[in-house]
């Protein structure tokens, strides 16, 4: 079996190969897989009971603010986008501006969780709960167990972050750094998923 | 991969954002519903094949992560065309 990255035809043509496996840990791929699973189930109970009351699930989502949703996003997206540029930097030997890209993807985050931080405040201060109704059950508890994994995601973060500081990274080294850039990827996936279900779709 | 590809990917990404939230505006249906779906998708797979670095990756691994997207957006897509809010 081939695994090298490249295969020869023959003396003059040489063709890339696709590489066996994604960047990072395989076994952190694992684990994203496995994330992905239990959001899936998440995302498809959440559309099966809206199904059962509809109405209930239109008038509760207007109780939302789909401008904290849209900004979360901008906020995560723009955040994944430092990861990307970090990850390039020091590819590219340029550890300073790496550790400066994600720092700025550490700030995009704790922006995140500040906007859904007020949110939360506000619905706890109206009284809303876990007990409030079936859209409150799916609302609180599905963006809460996301909110965790940004919690989790930035700690993985300032490992990262720490760790291009001190130059445990570099090119033909770069399998940690990958890794939890890839974690924090899913982290954006995830609520590229949530973000139009909850917010947008009625 | 390039930092002005990435650069690109993000505007992209944020131009998508920005139809989402005015699309959360606009009158329920099927084709908002449809366009809003669309649109994650297409982020969705922005994000898996170009930030996460599937792209070129043997299989099986873009296919199970686009398979994800896939059909959990699928679901949601069939659940609310089944049921569209009044």
């Amino acid at each position: 079996m081939d695994t090298s990255a490249t295969m020869t035809l023959n003396q003059d043509d040489t063709v890339e190969a696709a590489p066996l496996a994604p960047p990072g840990d395989l076994a952190v791929w694992f684990f994203i897989l496995a994330e992905l699973l239990v959001f899936a189930v998440f995302f498809i109970a959440y559309a099966v009971a809206r199904t059962h009351d509809v109405a209930l699930f239109a008038v509760m989502q207007q109780t939302l603010d789909p401008d904290a949703g849209a900004l979360n996003t901008v906020l995560l997206v723009s955040s994944s986008w430092c990861v990307a540029r970090a990850v390039l930097a020091v590819d590219g030997a340029r550890l300073r501006t790496g550790a400066r890209w994600l720092l700025a993807a550490l700030a995009c985050g704790g922006g995140f969780l500040l906007v859904k931080g007020l949110e939360y405040a506000d619905k706890f201060a109206e009284g809303i709960g876990l007990s409030t109704n079936t859209f409150y059950m799916f609302y609180l508890s599905l963006t809460f167990f996301h909110f965790m994994h940004v919690v989790l995601g930035m700690l993985v973060l300032a490992v990262l972050w720490h760790g291009v500081r001190r130059g445990h990274y570099r090119r033909g080294r770069l399998s940690g750094l990958e890794s939890g850039a890839v974690y924090w990827h899913m982290v954006d996936l995830v609520w590229l998923v949530l973000f139009p279900l909850v917010y947008v779709l009625h | 991969m390039t930092t002005r590809h990435i650069d690109l990917l993000w505007l992209f990404l944020m131009f998508a954002t920005a139809l989402s939230w005015w699309l959360a505006e606009a009158s329920p249906g099927a084709g908002v519903t449809g366009v809003v779906l669309a649109l994650a998708f297409l982020k969705g797979r922005t994000v898996a094949l170009d930030f996460m670095g599937l792209r070129g990756v043997r299989r099986p691994w873009p296919w199970l992560v686009g398979g994800w997207l896939v059909v959990v957006l699928a679901v949601i897509a069939f659940t609310f065309l089944q049921a569209p809010a009044a």
